[in-house]
């Protein structure tokens, strides 16, 4: 269904090129869900913003295709990209204030992103258009109670601020699913909030893949989070991806030495308290990139051919791939 | 990790003695509010009626959901916040009596580090001379202080070539060393670490944390650890205290707290955690609802309006006391009366 094909993407600021986006290859397929993990600064947020078409300034793509339905999307006019986001394409983000409207009613607001892709436009009749405002209502309730809302008829009227945090990212999530996207992406939904909240959003998000085959885009920072909840998982390191694969494949059987040590660096949770194993190091300036394999500095296994060349991704098994020379 | 045995608690007296601690925070409303609506000021329980002991060389760990008053009951422990009841002692002495001239004294035997080492750190200082404010009341030379900078900054894992420069020019986790430095700079006896590894990326988070951990070893420190990350509160904890809505619900060690979680609560709490590994996966144990504001807080247990074991009448009219429901393991539910 998406295909991202060699996407690059930079920064031109005024300390260089940032190459936030390197060489990306990723699909997804109906119905399937889509982790993208890694630290801080990696490129996780700015990747899915380039699907939408939202590259913030200054940012340029470099070469690359972004297949949707058989159609690529860095081809199409800003206002063709304005019909897809939100209608075929919908976007939860991390912080729900960034999406919600301070002043307007949150079912306003669900109702309004309806309104702009003219879900029920066909309903005539009435006096200023009362038929289809009341089809737009009954469905923004609708909304509201799939996504967990208690007493939707009421909390229709109310503003964002009286929401909590877990309500707020109901209530993103109720605007996402109002036009009824092939495709959801999710910018870290449960970062910033508590683990039993984490735990009904992540439960109501698999719910709507299952329910509705919507396929998604999950970015999270945390692998347990990623292990859990999706099918196929692609390891991200300063703006690459250097590790691909189903789950299973990623988790239990990890080939990249960035992969192994970011399992090997969270707390294991057992009685026997196995020492946990940092990477060495920080994580490299995006704007002094060069060709090379950027986890060189921090790499315990790192030899001489790592820094001639370019690393390529090889091919690990059963569409499992790593971008390292030890599998190469 | 310093080994405190378990025999070796009922014998040693206790470091931190924290005594029914409350800590309510009043808000005011305006004029026109009170004509308006006919209400009192806003009183929030961040912290309700604590009671906890934090032994020599141990790590407490204070783990609950935000807002449950971990940060507030860190920072009364610390006598940041003057408490509105209850009593904290330091060695046996009662610190909310405490002179001018001890409170001092106490500042360099306790001290405290940050969640946020960007916030934490004045932005127009060099870490030269972020580090010899605390070195200054100490007394000492300048050549001993700078001796003493480079002694910490090697310890803390940064480079000398660091000494000049800014907050600014280092990485979240590069802060956070300095934050730890200055902590150290004072010798306490004493840290309370407030969320320390939880604005950094798991990485660096695992260098922060053993860096800690060689400290304790390194100088005896005593720890009250305070984090929302389980995984991090399992590893570095001796025992562990679970906090919800100003109350502490459960509190034992971490070995028996993980194995043997008994408040629903914290059944629930440990029942979300994502694994990857799949053999470590439980059940999951959802929880309908927010957590409810500590403006309001529900009568009875606290946890009653989303307890899914919910007793009877009982657990929304009488508050459930912390009680020890099995040698050193404490657990405030009506379930266990
Ligand atoms: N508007 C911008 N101008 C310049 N550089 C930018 C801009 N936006 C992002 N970047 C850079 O692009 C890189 C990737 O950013 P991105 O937000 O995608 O990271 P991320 O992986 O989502 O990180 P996080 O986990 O912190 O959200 C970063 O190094 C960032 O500094
Ligand atoms: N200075 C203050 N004035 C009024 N209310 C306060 C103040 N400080 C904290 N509170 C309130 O007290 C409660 C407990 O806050 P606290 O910061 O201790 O929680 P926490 O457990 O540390 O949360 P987090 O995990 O989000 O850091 C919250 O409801 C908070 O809004
Ligand atoms: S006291 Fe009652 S409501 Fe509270 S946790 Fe125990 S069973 Fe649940
Ligand atoms: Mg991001
Ligand atoms: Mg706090």
């Amino acid at each position: 269904m998406l295909e991202i094909k060699n996407l690059a993407m930079a920064f031109e600021t005024e300390r260089g090129l940032v190459r936030a986006v390197n060489k990306v290859d990723l699909s997804v397929a109906e119905g399937e869900v889509m982790g993208i993990v890694g630290e801080s600064g990696c490129g996780k947020s700015v990747t899915l913003l380039n699907i939408l078409g939202l590259v913030p300034h200054p940012g340029k793509v470099l070469s690359g295709e972004i297949m949707f339905q058989g159609e690529d999307l860095l081809k199409k006019s800003k206002k063709e990209m304005r019909d897809i986001r939100g209608k075929d394409i919908a976007m939860i983000f991390q912080d729900p204030m960034t999406t919600l409207n301070p002043v307007f009613r949150i079912g306003e607001q669900i109702r309004e992103s309806m309104r702009i892709h003219g879900l029920f436009k066909d309903v005539k009749g009435g006096f200023f258009k009362s038929a289809r405002k009341h089809a737009e209502k009954d469905r923004a309730v609708e909304l509201m109670e799939e996504v967990g809302i208690p007493s939707p008829e009421t909390r229709y009227h109310n503003f964002p601020h009286e929401f909590s945090g877990g309500m707020q990212q109901r209530a993103l999530i109720a605007i996402g699913l109002s036009c009824k996207p092939k495709l959801l992406l999710a910018d870290e939904p449960t970062t910033a909030l508590d683990v039993t909240i984490q735990a009904q959003i992540l439960a109501l998000m698999q719910k709507i893949n299952q329910e509705h085959g919507a396929g998604i885009i999950l970015v999270t920072h945390d692998l347990g989070v990623a292990a859990e909840f999706c099918h196929k998982i692609a390891v991200m390191y300063a703006g690459r991806i250097v590790e691909q694969g189903r789950t299973e494949q990623v988790m239990d059987n990890p080939h990249h030495p960035y992969t192994q040590g970011l399992l090997r660096s969270i707390p294991k949770m057992s009685s026997k308290k196995d020492r946990i194993e940092p990477i060495p190091g920080g994580v490299p300036d995006l704007a002094e990139l060069k060709e090379e394999c950027a986890f060189y500095p921090r790499c315990a296994k790192a030899h001489d051919k790592c820094l001639s060349q370019e690393v390529p991704m090889f091919d690990a098994g059963e569409g499992h791939t790593v971008r390292c020379y030890l599998y190469g | 990790m310093a080994a405190v045995e378990k025999e070796l608690i009922k014998n040693v007296k206790p470091l931190v003695k924290i005594d029914g601690i409350k800590k309510y925070f009043t808000k005011k409303r305006s004029f026109l509010e009170k004509k308006l609506v006919r209400t009192d000021d806003i009183i929030v329980k961040a912290v309700d009626d604590v009671s906890l002991e934090v032994y020599p060389g141990e790590t407490l760990g204070l783990v609950g959901e935000s807002g449950c008053g971990k940060s507030t009951l860190g920072r009364v422990v610390l006598r940041l916040h003057e408490p509105t009841m209850g009593k904290v002692t330091f060695g046996g002495d009662d610190i909310t009596r405490y002179s001018k001239q001890q409170m001092k004294q106490f500042r360099s035997n306790a001290q405290i580090i940050f969640q946020n080492p960007y916030a934490s750190l004045n932005p127009r200082k060099t870490v030269r001379n972020i580090l010899s404010v605390p070195l200054k009341s100490q007394g000492g030379d300048f050549i001993k202080r700078e001796q003493e900078i480079l002694h910490l900054l090697d310890r803390v894992g940064l480079n000398k070539r660091h000494i000049d420069s800014y907050p600014h020019q280092f990485s979240g986790g590069q802060r956070q060393r300095i934050g730890i430095a200055r902590a150290l700079a004072m010798q306490p006896k004493f840290i309370v670490a407030d969320e320390p590894v939880s604005a950094l990326d798991v990485s660096v988070q695992a260098q922060i944390i053993n860096l800690m951990q060689e400290l304790q070893e390194e100088y005896q420190l005593t720890y009250l650890f305070i984090a929302h990350d389980l995984s991090v509160i399992n590893y570095v904890s001796d025992r562990v205290a679970v906090m919800y809505l100003g109350k502490i619900v459960e509190l034992a060690t971490t070995e028996e707290l993980f194995m043997h979680p008994l408040h629903p609560y914290t059944k629930a709490l440990l029942s979300a955690i994502p694994y990857v590994d799949k053999s470590k996966r439980r059940e999951r144990i959802l929880l309908e609802g927010s957590v409810p504001s500590p403006i309001n807080p529900p009568s009875g247990c606290r946890f009653h309006t989303r307890c899914y074991q919910k007793k009877g009448k009982i657990c929304s009219e009488e508050i459930p006391q912390l009680k020890e429901a099995a040698p050193g393991h404490m657990v405030s539910c009506h379930l266990l009366d």
